[in-house]
């Protein structure tokens, strides 16, 4: 790590303002901030902390829930509200990295981190998206774990565990920013371009909102991965029949949570169960469309997997029955 | 969970449809909080119930502070990312990686070290807990264990297993000793569990029920290693490594880097060519590991790399032709054409080509020493597994100079000599007069500190219908880098008729292959024990009944019967069998290992107050040796092990082996049996035939004030010959929509002669069979197939097993003959599970991966191939 100036922003403005300054980071739990600067592809001139200023907890909103953006891993994976009303979420942040990560890495830190790509955290190498025209080396060579769709450009997956389930939960985004606060869809937030409602320079997560619609027992997270101690997926997938339109979003598969599109089918399966006919159909249509890189076909079968998987638990029909 | 930190709940709880954030705030001058940094102040942290001052710069993280400034060594720094929780520590009661914790942010906190949970005087009821079950081997990741176990059942005191494995799935063991600690986690939180296997292994042994005898030190991080050791005036240094296969070094900003502050030294080789990654093109040395980094930071590294071929098949094909070779050229000698011969009569004929991959040792503390010459005599302070293959350092050094290592993280092979970790010290210390510390970060511990070879192996072997084997062809090939061998033990351990082998090395460009925890065996056995079940297949034998036809060991073949009934073979369903998506299947795989003695003396003095001290230079590097030495003693002087100290790890000490070819215990072992008589017989009043504590006591009473002393040899009368046969036994589950593997239970026999101490022996065999999953699961050293960098070089993504991957493993030491002595137990068990995993994953699906490692892609490829 490089020096560098630290200071703990006192309030919001403050944070708001080092958020807009050329050679200012800014740091929540820090794991992945420090994962860079160690790394060495991180070299801010001041480091602004968060700590003071993120709001951290679950509570019940109305009818949804109000998540912090500075509520820990481990806060989410405890969280008796989220493991009744939102168990896909507890569960997509308990399979998160360590215990000991957990407990210092933020719902908000885990959404923004940079992607895992091993070239793009690497100094030794050039990379088109920390460096546009500095080329992709993963390309050409080791992409096991990259993207199988949307990966034309850079084709380093979207690192969040939590992403998927969050979408699947239909969270919206609580943002305060240069020009003010605003509420946007969290897909919209991490995966749109700044014009329709993606993320904006400068702009602070506060924390997330889950309507009281998408809660319930009726949603899971399932995630498929080489070990079973610290990894990371190698595909996953959230499923809520909770909503009046279900959903399915990916996860691992995409540089941004990769929701599927198949609001019939998905009505279909609430309605007539998970028959093994539509679960294959639908799985199908989760792989649709997918531009696999040499190195990663392999991983359709997983993405495969993980949405039968997420269907199978959110609708709680065992899995060894199909 | 209630709110914290801000009323935002609460605040947007009141506004849902207007944002309830402030205007837009201010200019930048409006701030108002202050700034840290960037250079260093002092800063308060409270640690283990007291306030101790630091000075920290805000990059500064918790465990520098913890490790340099504020005593506590027992946290450790492995591998520095987060990864594998050797570093844990309690932040307000939660278990935190202080790697990645800047020290500033812990003001204000609660910090609990290990150091804080007791200490060997006095263990907490975890550490007691961890010492009673033998819950540690080399020891380095053994604080960090212990810590997160801690947190765990602060939380909840009636923990479960599952609660505390996942307690525990942050932090690695390289020894592998997780079942123990599982054991020992499951004692403090109140269950009764048995420590290891008391029903099994209990008769043999010297010492059925006593942990080794520096538990306390280890677990509760008062240990001192290598790495852990600091001096006055101490310098840094360390390496300036080439990161590609192949590189010109163009240009290097020494000026800049010679101007820094706290820079001694910096030299590279501006021009040079390298041709691996991690060779070492240069050093830098400076006052203090940020001044170290600051100026590896600024050397500003230019490199012109080249294109060469990284793959071990291309490299194959440009240095010896195709992989597989063509037959006819196997066939053109006249050995060949025999082997060829031999094969007319066969019932079947298998060939098959099987891979396995390069695994890195990765000892958690890292490689390194700590040279001090300003001390009389110098030290050495080193990470090694051979006190005395490190004694030429006084000559780089200029002066005589004691090696020490009382205590070492690991080794598997791959500390012999002090290295050029250790060279760089010794020469720095000699130019400067200051002591210097280089020990390898992890990205350097990875691209250039010991790897075992891969291979690619090539059998065509036959057999009769009864299962004989007749004979054939096997071609080896070892991937050794820059290196010169890697060599393969194939064929292995059975019959296998007119054999014609041939082996070749292909050279590459990444680090040398250093000795790896019975090197060539793990390949080679892979190749092997797969061969020997296709065969079966073939013919329509059980795995076990066609290893009884070919298998000339006798214990072996005894070991297969009682094993399998443990086991429960006959519950093994025919290969390919299962339709559903979960598949289990068994699988078997063996070992031995060779016994010749090596050389060793031992000094043992009776002190007149009746304790008993030992000593030898030999070290410890996780397999017990001290405990082996007192349990020895104990037993040859009739006292109880309480009265015995030993002390090891040091070259002034008589003369021992280094921990290579699994000698240490075997070696040292006859020398205290020849010590302890020789003492026996010098002492002035014969003791009594039974001897015992009270007869001891009386008859040390009257000794010399400097007491009485024998030496003693690795005598022949006391020699462990024979051999350390095993066999393991493994299931598996197998998911066939996602290829994942989970082994579910390996039930290990080993024959190590003589047991001295049964839990240490115990955990051991664990150990081996654990590193055996993780190089069958998951190890694999993954370079950039372009430039050569290894990309995974951290814990992050070279991937060890972890506590979620830990099987159920029964150890069953196979008891030697009466009068047996002590035998090899270091190596021989890793020697089999990867052949075990790879056989049961076959009988699982029916569909068999051939390369290491078994992955979730391989399984699936696999699957697809049969289907």
């Amino acid at each position: 790590m490089r020096r560098f100036e630290y200071r703990i922003a006192a309030g919001l403005d403050e944070a708001l303002a080092a958020a807009s300054r050329p050679g200012t980071v800014l740091k929540a739990g820090g794991v992945d901030l420090l994962d860079r600067m160690k790394e060495g592809i991180e070299r801010p001139a001041l480091v602004v902390g968060l700590q003071q200023v993120l709001p951290a907890g679950v509570a019940e909103e109305g009818g949804g829930l109000v998540l912090g953006a500075g509520t820990t891993l481990a806060e989410l994976e405890r969280s008796p509200l989220l493991r009744e009303r939102a168990p896909a979420l507890a569960r997509a942040a308990g399979e998160a990295a360590t215990p000991q990560i957990r407990e210092m890495a933020t719902l908000g830190g885990n959404l923004l981190q940079m992607p895992r790509c091993l070239y793009l955290r690497s100094r030794h190498y050039p990379c088109e998206a920390t460096d546009p025209g500095g080329g992709c080396p993963a390309r050409e060579g080791e992409h096991e774990t990259h993207a199988l769709f949307e990966n034309e450009g850079c084709s380093a997956v979207h690192p969040s565990n939590v992403a998927p389930a969050l979408l699947a939960l239909e969270a919206e985004a609580e943002v305060a920013g240069p020009g003010g606060g605003r509420h946007v869809g969290l897909a919209a937030w991490l995966g749109a371009g700044a014009e329709e409602g993606g993320r904006r320079p400068g702009e602070i997560l506060l924390g997330l909102r889950l309507p009281g619609r998408a809660l319930g027992d009726r949603c899971a997270h399932a995630e498929v991965r080489a070990r079973q101690s610290f990894d990371w997926p190698l595909a996953m997938a959230a499923a809520n029949f909770n909503l009046e339109q279900p959903r399915l979003v990916l996860g691992a598969v995409a540089p941004r949570p990769w929701p599927v599109a198949a609001p019939e089918l998905l009505r279909e399966i609430r309605e007539r169960g998970p028959e093994a006919e539509l679960l294959e159909r639908l799985v199908t249509r989760a792989a649709a469309g997918a531009t696999p890189l040499p190195g990663n076909a392999w991983r359709l079968r997983l993405l495969r997997a993980a949405a039968r998987r997420a269907v199978l638990q959110a609708l709680h029909v065992a899995e060894e029955t199909w | 969970m209630g709110v914290s930190r801000r009323d935002f709940l609460a605040g947007s709880a009141a506004a849902a449809a207007v944002p309830p954030f402030r205007s837009a705030p201010g200019p930048a001058t409006e701030e108002t909080s202050p700034v840290l940094g960037p250079g260093a102040a002092p800063l308060i942290l409270r640690v283990d119930g007291k306030e101790i001052e630091v000075r920290a710069e805000p990059r500064t993280t918790l465990l520098e502070a913890l490790r340099w400034q504020a005593g506590r060594s027992g946290v450790k720094q492995v591998c520095d990312r987060g990864a594998c929780g050797a570093c844990t520590v309690l932040l307000d009661g939660r278990p935190v990686v202080s790697c990645m914790t800047l020290a500033v942010d812990a003001a204000g906190h609660e910090v609990t070290t290990v150091h804080g949970l007791g200490t060997p005087e006095a263990p907490g009821r975890v550490q007691q807990a961890f010492i009673e079950h033998d819950a540690v081997q080399c020891g380095y990741c053994i604080p960090g264990f212990v810590t997160s176990i801690e947190a765990a059942i602060r939380r909840n005191p009636a923990a479960d297993l599952e609660e505390l494995k996942r307690a525990v799935a942050g932090n690695l063991c390289r020894c592998g000793t997780y079942n123990k600690v599982f054991e020992a986690a499951l004692r403090a939180s109140g269950h009764a569990v048995p420590a290891g296997f008391p029903e099994l292994n209990a008769p043999a042994c010297v010492e059925n029920e006593a942990p080794r005898v520096d538990a306390p030190e280890k677990i509760c991080g008062t240990a001192v290693y290598g790495a852990d050791h600091t001096a006055p005036g101490l310098l840094f240094a360390a390496h300036v490594l080439c990161p590609w296969s192949s590189a010109t070094l163009k240009s290097a900003d020494l000026e800049t880097v010679r101007r820094l502050p706290g820079v001694v030294e910096a030299e590279v080789e501006v021009g040079g060519r390298f041709e691996y990654c991690g060779a070492p093109a240069g050093h830098v040395c400076a006052e203090s590991p940020a001044a170290l980094r600051d100026a590896l930071t600024a050397l500003d590294l230019q490199w012109e790399p080249e294109l060469v071929v990284n793959d071990p098949l291309g490299q194959h094909e440009e240095q010896f032709g195709p992989f597989p070779p063509p037959r006819e050229s196997l066939t053109e000698t006249e050995e060949g054409r025999r082997a060829e011969a031999a094969l007319e009569d066969a019932a079947v004929v298998v060939e098959a080509a099987y891979a396995t991959q390069i695994q890195n040792h990765n000892p958690l503390e890292p490689h390194g020493a700590l040279v001090d010459p300003t001390v009389e005599p110098a030290e050495a302070w080193v990470s090694t597994q051979g006190t005395f293959t490190c004694t030429g350092l006084g000559r780089r050094l200029g002066k005589e100079t004691v090696v020490r290592c009382e205590f070492v993280g690991g080794g598997f092979g791959s500390k012999f000599g002090p290295g050029r970790e250790g060279a760089l010290a010794a020469e720095i210390a000699a130019r400067t007069g200051r002591p210097v510390r280089v020990f390898n970060d992890r990205e350097a511990e990875q691209l250039d500190a010991g790897n075992r070879p891969g291979s690619l192996q090539w059998m065509r072997i036959g057999a009769d219908a009864e299962g004989r084997l007749l004979g054939g062809q096997v071609y080896t090939a070892g991937i050794v880098g820059i290196g010169r061998r890697g060599g393969v033990s194939n064929p292995a351990w059975y019959d296998w008729g007119t054999i014609h082998r041939k082996h070749v090395d292909v050279r590459g460009h990444h680090s040398p292959p250093r000795a790896f925890r019975a090197p060539g065996r793990p390949q080679g056995t892979f190749a092997c024990d797969s061969m020997m079940d296709e065969l079966a297949e073939a013919l329509g034998m059980d795995p076990i009944e066609i290893r009884l036809r070919n298998d000339p060991s006798e214990v072996r073949r005894a070991m297969y019967r009682t094993g399998a009934e443990a086991f429960g073979w006959e519950q093994r369903r025919p290969t390919g069998s299962q339709k559903g998506r979960l598949r289990r299947g068994m699988g078997v795989g063996v070992c031995d290992w060779g016994n010749a003695p090596g050389r060793c003396r031992v000094r043992v003095v009776a002190r007149p107050d009746g304790s008993v001290d030992l000593y030898s230079g030999t070290q410890d590097i996780g397999q017990g040796q001290r405990t082996v030495i007192a349990d020895l003693a104990a037993r040859q002087l009739r006292i109880s092990r309480e009265r015995v100290r030993v002390h090891l790890g040091d070259s002034q000490l008589p003369n021992g082996p280094a921990s290579g070819g699994s000698v240490t215990a075997r070696s040292t072992a006859p020398a205290v049996m020849d010590a302890c008589e020789r003492l026996l017989e010098k002492f002035p009043v014969p003791l009594g035939r039974n001897g015992g504590d009270d007869a001891w006591e009386a008859a040390c009473r009257d000794l010399p004030e400097e007491g009485l002393e024998a030496s003693g040899r690795a005598d022949e009368r006391y020699w462990g010959t024979g051999g350390s046969e095993g066999v393991q036994f493994a299931e598996v589950e197998v998911d066939t929509e996602t290829g994942v593997v989970r082994v579910l239970r390996v039930y290990a026999l080993q024959a190590c002669g003589l047991v001295v101490n049964r839990l240490a022996a115990e955990n051991q065999v664990i150990g081996g069979v654990l590193q055996g999953i993780s190089y069958a699961l998951f190890e694999d050293r993954l370079a950039d197939p372009v430039y050569g960098y290894q990309l995974n070089a951290d814990l992050l993504h070279y991937k060890i097993l972890g506590a979620l991957d830990v099987p159920e493993i029964t150890v069953h030491l196979w008891p030697g003959p009466e009068g047996a002595g002590v035998r090899s137990l270091g190596e021989p068990p890793t020697i089999p599970t990867s052949a075990a995993v790879g056989n049961a994953v076959a009988n699982a699906t029916g569909a068999r991966v051939r390369s290491l490692p078994i992955t979730p892609r391989r399984v699936l490829e696999a699957l697809e191939e049969q289907a």
